[in-house]
């Protein structure tokens, strides 16, 4: 029998998330009485920020509200504008859009899996640390993190003055050129990709199963993106404009954040949601990898995320050849836009999970009001309830620093993107 | 571009964290930085955490410029080679792998350019530094670019 034992785990600020994010555990009495992911974000700072601005410098302004995925806020905002606008879009630029989040998929959770996840599986404090130990694998992972920014380049570049992405399309068209010269990268890439699944596939995984609802988009034909209609683990399936009238954002009482509920119940968005609910969407060889490697879907365990992050870097991979094998620079890059005032709404899949953007406008183009619900907010109440299960599973008589060890692992398998805080040099000066 | 020297002014939009980028900005519109092409190269990059070091591979030489916190006067301006610095407590998260974590990282790796020098801006202290998105740095950071330009030119000088 469990001893009546109190503690109170305090993880001030989180090591290995994105961004600043603390964590309060209480137990009394064998249980998990409360557990409290407190988010630093700046509250709905950018959803402010957007009202009064013109549609055109929308895509330009939500690019800074991640560090590390600009590009899937561009993406849904576009596409919640050209909803508002009725504006249709090129298949050409669809299929450059759905290239250039495969992009971001690959360096985001490259970067995921190499400096967050992996150093736990090795004891590691950090991928310094991991780095010592398996430099070819941190290598590789380095590798495919700078060939999925690459691709992002070929669309518009991640610099100081992020371009690309627009309302109607792109600002300009990638050159044959530049498509000839990643194209060989991205086919090695891929063979990088199976052997960082055939890696990450033999890290020994907790077995910690629970239940939980998926949602992810479904679309017609292909594994979701950039397109399709939200769907549930529990039969939901409704168009993105009628997100609101089944998902609603609870205020937290211990965190600026909002916790977003489908139908009263957390659930959960990312790759493992997106794998779960796409099985028939996940291309023949990659489910033979997968095989290999044991993962079996749906999962219910949130430990082989990180096995999940590297099935879709190679999908991600595979999808870019496709699509890229097939350019027409040539193909125009966007198509005029009459703004008008109205309503729109889009969901898509950033790295971390559906991501939802909502904007009225006015006659003029200009953004009245803007709701963004990010996947990590989404997220949130999920990882809540995961900790009680996972921690009272786990056995809450072991030792605190092994508790606290656990309880981070489980937040970090959301990848949550937390805040994006201001980065400074933080120096240590050695003088001899 | 293989060989040659790269310069990298790192930030982000916020406040005193543009300083990395106004030093680009500032190199390329230098008297001496016309002289130097095609061999030098100068990037503006936001929040890259560890793609810093794909920016520099393949470059002889790097210089990296960013904000930096040590309490020192706010604009004071110190130059460090990687030697010079601790590793620092293990990254708190992928865009908060700062540039000195990945410094480290890409030095066990084996991953950084031959020579590579890093110049750091001291921040204003406190709550004002960097709290608001697009505003330009503080005035005494802004002065510190003359130095940090000539300091530079020397570094470039140095190399031959």
């Amino acid at each position: 029998m469990s001893e009546s034992r109190t503690i109170g785990i305090r993880v001030p600020a989180l090591a290995r998330v994105e961004g600043e994010g603390a964590l309060e555990i209480d137990i009394r009495g064998g249980r998990v009485e409360s557990a409290r992911l407190r988010i630093f974000e700046p509250p709905r700072l950018f959803e402010k920020l957007l009202e009064g601005r013109r549609y055109d410098e929308v895509p330009d302004i939500v690019a800074r509200i991640c560090g590390i995925c600009p590009v899937a806020y561009q993406m849904s905002a576009v596409a919640a504008i050209e909803d508002a606008f009725g504006t249709a879009i090129e298949p050409a630029v669809r299929a450059w859009r759905r290239a250039m989040y495969c992009g971001e998929w690959i360096q985001s959770h490259a970067l995921h899996v190499h400096l967050l996840a992996a150093p736990d599986f090795f004891g590691a404090a950090s991928v310094l640390e991991l780095a010592a130990r398996h430099p070819e694998a941190v290598r590789r992972g380095l590798g495919l993190q700078r060939l999925g920014n690459d691709l992002i380049g070929l669309f518009g570049g991640r610099s100081v003055h992020p371009v690309g992405v627009r309302v109607g399309g792109f600002h300009r068209a990638p050159s044959a050129s530049d498509v000839a010269a990643l194209l060989p990268r991205l086919r090695a890439g891929i063979v990088d990709a199976a052997e960082l699944i055939e890696w990450v596939g033999g890290f020994s995984l907790p077995d910690d199963d629970q239940a939980f609802v998926d949602v992810a988009l479904r679309d017609r034909a292909e594994y979701p993106m950039y397109a399709g209609d939200i769907a549930s683990g529990a039969g939901l399936l409704i168009p993105a404009s009628d997100y609101e009238t089944r998902f609603e954002e609870h205020q937290a009482p211990h965190s600026t954040a909002l916790h977003a509920l489908l139908d009263g119940t957390p659930y959960l968005v990312g790759p493992l949601a997106r794998l779960n609910l796409n099985i028939d969407r996940i291309p023949p060889p990659l489910r033979a990898l997968l095989d290999q490697v044991g993962l079996v879907l749906p999962c219910r365990n949130m430990f082989a995320s990180v096995v999940a992050r590297a099935a879709e870097i190679w999908l991600a991979l595979h999808e870019a050849v496709a699509i890229l094998e097939h350019h027409d620079s040539a193909a125009r890059p966007s198509v005029d836009v009459e703004p008008r005032a109205g309503t729109g709404a889009a969901a898509t899949e950033a790295p971390r999970g559906l991501l939802w953007h909502r904007y009225e406008t006015d006659a003029a183009g200009c953004i009245v009001r803007a709701r963004i619900v990010p996947p990590s907010s989404q997220n949130q109440a999920r990882i809540e309830e995961d900790l009680k299960t996972s921690l009272e599973a786990y056995g809450l008589e072991r030792p605190e620093a092994d508790l606290r060890q656990r309880a981070e692992m489980v937040v970090r398998n959301y990848d949550p993107c937390i805040s994006c805080a201001t980065h400074f040099l933080d120096l240590r000066i050695r003088r001899s | 571009m293989t060989g040659g020297t790269v310069i990298l002014g790192i930030g982000s939009p916020f406040g005193d964290d543009r300083i990395g980028w106004a030093a680009a900005e500032a190199i390329r519109a230098a008297s001496w930085y016309g002289a130097l092409q095609p061999r030098l190269r100068v990037v503006a990059l936001d929040r890259p955490g560890v793609g810093l070091l794909a920016e520099m591979a393949h470059a002889d030489q790097a210089i990296v410029i960013d904000a930096m916190r040590t309490g020192a006067l706010p604009g004071t301006v110190r130059r460090l080679v990687t030697d010079d610095l601790d590793a620092p407590a293990p990254a708190c998260s992928g865009h908060d792998v700062g540039v000195i974590a990945t410094l480290h990282l890409g030095r066990a790796l084996d991953l950084l350019p031959r020579r590579l020098a890093l110049f750091g801006i001291e921040i204003t202290a406190g709550d004002a530094a960097g709290a608001e998105p697009n505003f330009d740095p503080a005035p005494p950071l802004r002065a510190a670019l003359s130095s940090v330009l000539a300091l530079v030119h020397e570094e470039l000088l140095a190399s031959g």
